[in-house]
Order: C-alpha cells, then structure tokens, then sequence
C-alpha cells in the first residue's frame, strides 16, 4: 500500500491517533464503524445477544492492540474486520455447535419477513444450512454476497488468495443450493 | 458449455448472469433455452440468494455506541486502577521490607548491651592497667 498524507477524518487518521492514545478519535471510530461491524458478526453468528457483546468486544481490542495495526500493510477496515472474525471464531469454539445460536432468533425474522408457515419452515431450514456452513465459507459469502465487499478485500480478511475466495464462495453457493433444492422437493 | 460447466461458473459468478463475463454469458442463455435442468439450476441458486438476502437481515441495535464507550470507560478505570496498584506495591514493599529488618536488627541487638557492657568492662580494665603501668613507669 502506498504511503499517501492522511486526510484528517480518514479512518487511517483517527487510528493514529487511537495509536497515541486519544480517546475522541476512538470515539468517532465507534460511532462511524459499530453498525456494519455489528452487522457482520451478526451475519456470522446469527446470535443478536453473541453479536453485540462481540461487537462491543471488537472495539475494545482495537483499543488495546492499536499498537499493532500498520497502516502501511491492512486497511483499517480489513483490520477491523479481522478483529471480530477472530472474536466470532473465538466464539464458534467455545458454543462447538451454531445450531443452538441459530434455533433461538428465528422468532424475530419469522415476525418480521415471512409470510406463510411453510416458507417459514423452509427460510429456517436454509438459516440452519447458513449456519452449518464452515466458517470461511460463511464468512466469503457473507462479506462477498451480503456486503458486497470485492473479493480481493474478503481476502485480507481471510488470509488467502483471491482464487481461494472463489472457491470458498463457489462450495458455500453450491451447498446452500442442494439444500434448498432438497427443502423444497 | 454444457451442464457441469455452467454450474461451476454458477458457482463462480452467482445467479446475476449480467455479472458473468460476456463470452460466458451468450453461451449460459443458450443453455438455458435448450435445458430444463439448467433453469432449475439457475432458478434455485436465485432463490438461494434472495432466501440469503433474507435471513441476512440484521436487527436494530439500541444505544450500542454508547455500551461500547461505558465498557471502555469501565475498563480503562480497571486498568488505572491496576497502574495505581502497581505503582504503589514497590514503595510499600520497600517499606514493609526496612520495618521488617529494624524489627529483626532491634530484636537481634536485645543481647548486645550485655556483651558491650563486658567487653566495656574488659578494656576499660585492661586499659586502665596499660594507663596505670605507664604512670608508673614515668613515676
């Protein structure tokens, strides 16, 4: 990454001054960052209360390790990213299975975006699938499909090459879809 | 192209054929006019994507700014008070460490006024003689 000035309320600009210890700029990170890093991690883990405590974790991370980003080689949002997906791995490990998280939220999408039980049943057969997916797999498509990040970002994200994004895409695209054929046979 | 081609590049490039790369993309429709089976195949990845643009919808949050900002306040009091600790822990070993040593010193010199007072006794004698023989001598 080249090395360019810094406009004053660039992200790279407010981490730096995270990096010497300025709390208003750590401040205006959260307020400008929370949501879409909520979003993502929510995405992940399907968990509304998992997502906001690895939300608010996330942030007090990048406080504490503010010393370890370089702007010169990750993008603050790359970063950032990396951060939660770390925290969210963390979590898949400690619950070893995501279809206790995704079995207890699905009261709210079933309020709010389906229409008859039947589709109901079929969306909640599909969020299990989501849910069982490897987690690159999930994340790739997740920041690729949902985000609509490029994949050349998803892959800093992910460490790994771009092609390797695309087949995680590719393997999660085709699982997804033999099960929803197999839903609704 | 035939089926298991084009279910690769569905694979690859998603169900938004405007996406896929011109060449492939003449050749996908002409697929998919002559084959059933490569609609299905095209028809459930799009129901795929939108069932995912479903269920990937994220719920409000409410004041989670603020809860960042409290927990980070909350930690960062936790850790000045850690410094505080830290700061304060070598002075007050250090003084623990001195009273303890004038305690031990005080204790161990209980003994000493006596021998000081023979060994006061013992010179004071013998230097009394030395003293009292040079007298003597000059006498």
């Amino acid at each position: 990454m080249d090395r360019q000035p810094l406009k004053a309320d660039s992200d790279e600009y407010l981490m730096r001054r995270v990096q010497q210890g300025d709390e208003s700029a750590f401040s205006m990170l959260v307020q400008r960052h929370t949501q879409s890093i909520h979003a993502f991690i929510y995405r992940l883990c399907g968990n509304r209360g998992d997502a906001e405590d690895i939300t608010q974790e996330t942030f007090l991370r990048l406080w504490q390790r503010s010393s370890q980003w370089t702007p010169d080689t990750v993008r603050f949002t790359t970063w950032i990213h990396q951060i939660a997906r770390n925290l969210c791995i963390d979590q898949f490990r400690r619950e070893q299975s995501l279809k206790r998280t995704s079995s207890h939220e699905n009261t709210e999408f079933a309020d709010s975006t389906i229409e008859s039980i039947e589709e109901d049943a079929k969306r909640q057969a599909m969020r299990d699938e989501i849910g069982t997916l490897p987690e690159r797999q999930r994340t790739a498509i997740v920041l690729c499909q949902v985000q609509g990040w490029t994949q050349q970002d998803a892959a800093k994200v992910l460490d790994t090459s771009v092609d390797g994004v695309q087949a995680l895409i590719g393997r999660a695209r085709r699982t997804l879809r033999a099960s929803l054929v197999k839903n609704y046979e | 192209m035939n089926e298991q081609n084009f279910e690769e590049y569905l694979d690859l490039h998603g169900s938004e054929l405007s996406s896929w790369p011109e060449h492939l993309r003449d050749e996908a429709n002409e697929l998919l006019s002559k084959s059933s089976s490569v609609q299905a195949l095209l028809d459930a990845q799009v129901a795929v994507d939108q069932v995912l643009a479903d269920v990937m919808i994220v719920p409000k949050t409410f004041n989670l700014e603020q809860k960042i900002m409290a927990r980070f306040a909350a930690q960062k009091q936790r850790f000045e008070l850690r410094n505080w600790s830290a700061f304060l822990w070598k002075p007050a070993f250090a003084a623990t460490c001195s009273l303890a040593f004038g305690i031990y010193l005080g204790a161990a010199n209980q003994e000493l006024p006596v021998d000081l007072a023979e060994d006061l006794t013992y010179v004071t004698f013998y230097d009394y003689e030395e003293w009292s023989g040079e007298v003597e001598d000059e006498s």
